[in-house]
């Protein structure tokens, strides 16, 4: 991972270095989210020493507890876009979260290239679009809830080095895209598994032979997305490569579904999503809101579901509100309920908390 | 004195920022509404001639970019921004370009012959030609 990191940080500055006469244009944009959140109550997890906590980002690991806490959830992004010459640009994203310990990380790293009005190739670091929230879920002014449910976005990986292709076009009133992708990714020490639940061990996860494709289609009231996503998945603990059963690769096929509908002031956000690996992990989501000029109140409800007798199970109810009070800034507040039923597979145990922050684009 | 300061009033109340959208005087381009709006969203890039579109809008905050906003895409300033920077952040579309002033909209506009913008439609000249009204 290191090594990739470099290779990428060095193609990017040398074709920017060495082009640097033929660069039409440099562009610097970003976002920030500076939030806070307090555990009001909770359950914990008695039977494996968990305080009182609220996981608010399971694959950044934004963990709440029953103190004031400003570290899980802000973060600071910039963006550097740099036009080489028609159709041809190189583009790095740099985010330093609190949960990291505002490290700074490479998130994305990609050249893009624009074949024609319809197709553009891309190829380098990017999010893993599983969901219709990933590609900006790290740009909080961009949804209405504080964070894209959680218990929708549990997956441990999230990026992907690997290669993409494009397609947009108009019919009729109806915008459509379509994503090709496909790629890998090799996190050496997994947060979430590593840190989070597996208790510090050093969990390297692997997500290779990555190959998916999402195709969108919106009017001005509609929205649908959907997804398909295969991939093979290798683990290694401590160095161990670690098997299921006596295999040491297990298949996954990722399916996804996003609805989207507005009403003059009212809308709807809706999204389903089933990962098919070792059994099905199900998740849903509904959020309700109502734009009062500058103020959006919403509520919301997400699941994660997995078959049979004591699965991974929890579900989250959150009510909240968005205030626009800057033309590039918004505040919000939500409180969270979480309603942990797992027992062998518990993720953080019940919780009621209080988030609120502010998030900014420039 | 009461007659003046009525009659004032009445004419303001008729008159409002009105927008122009304007495009170079070579450009014989005919466009509705709709296809507007999706130009100034950059879902439509190209002229039916294959020509590449560059678009530019005046900045946030000048009156006339918030009755353009309203009346032709239908967002408000914030939605907007949630809009570009979906788009933006990830590799989808190039930020919008916004230019301070309809004066240096107008000069933009004559010296490129595929741009289309909107201005302050008081500040229209003989420079540019307008493309509609709203």
């Amino acid at each position: 991972m290191k090594l990739r990191k470099l290779v990428v940080n060095v193609f990017l500055t040398s074709v920017i270095a060495t082009t640097c006469v033929a660069i039409a244009e440099v562009n610097l944009s970003g976002f920030a989210s500076i939030n806070a959140g307090k555990v009001l109550s909770g359950s914990g997890v008695p039977h494996l020493g968990l305080e009182p906590t609220f996981l608010a980002d399971y694959p950044i690991v934004s963990a709440y507890e029953e103190e004031w806490d400003f570290d899980p959830e802000s973060l600071f992004g910039v963006q550097i876009q740099a036009e080489l010459y028609d159709g041809l640009s190189a583009t790095a994203q740099v985010v330093a979260r609190g949960a990291n310990e505002w490290d700074p990380e490479f998130e994305w790293a990609y050249i893009s290239y624009e074949i024609n009005d319809n197709w553009t190739i891309q190829a380098g670091k990017k999010r893993l679009p599983l969901f219709y929230y990933s590609d900006f879920y790290d740009v909080g002014y961009a949804y209405v809830w504080m964070r894209a449910p959680a218990d929708n976005y549990t997956w441990q990986i999230f990026n992907y080095t690997g290669i993409n292709a494009l397609y947009s076009t108009e019919l009729g009133d109806w915008s459509i895209t379509t994503n090709l992708y496909a790629g890998r990714e090799d996190d050496k020490e997994n947060k979430l598994l590593g840190n989070f639940f597996a208790g510090g061990a050093e969990i390297r996860e692997i997500w290779k032979d990555i190959f998916g494709g999402v195709v969108s289609a919106s009017n001005d009231w509609f929205e649908a997305r959907l997804t398909v996503m295969d991939y093979t998945n290798e683990r290694y603990r401590d160095g161990e490569r670690h098997f299921w059963g006596d295999k040491n690769t297990r298949d996954g096929t990722f399916y996804g579904a996003a609805f989207n509908l507005t009403f003059e002031n009212c809308f709807v956000l809706t999204e389903i999503s089933r990962l098919d690996l070792i059994g099905d992990f199900d998740t849903r989501m509904i959020t309700f809101g109502y734009e009062f000029n500058t103020v959006t109140p919403f509520i919301a409800y997400s699941d994660y579901d997995t078959e049979g007798e004591d699965g991974e199970q929890h579900n989250t109810t959150s009510i909240g509100i968005r205030w626009d009070f800057h033309e590039s800034a918004a505040f919000k507040v939500q409180y969270d309920d979480v309603d942990d039923k797992s027992v062998a597979l518990a993720v953080a145990g019940d919780s009621e908390s209080i988030t609120f922050g502010v998030d900014i684009v420039f | 004195m009461i007659l003046l300061l009525s009659s004032t009033l009445f004419f303001s109340a008729l008159s409002h920022a009105e927008v122009a959208v304007i495009v170079n005087k070579d450009n014989t381009v005919e466009l509705t509404k709709g296809k507007i709006k999706r130009i100034f969203l950059k879902k439509i890039k190209t002229y039916e001639n294959g020509q590449k579109i560059s678009v530019a809008s005046l900045k946030v905050g000048h009156s006339a970019s918030t009755q353009f906003n309203s009346y032709v895409l239908g967002k408000t300033a914030s939605k907007l921004k949630a809009y570009w920077s979906k788009l933006t952040f990830t590799g989808k579309a190039k930020p919008m370009e916004y230019v301070d002033t309809s004066e240096e909209m107008i000069s933009k506009v004559k010296a490129d012959p595929n741009m289309i913008a909107y201005i302050d439609a008081s500040k229209v000249t003989d420079d540019v030609r307008v493309l509609a009204k709203f």
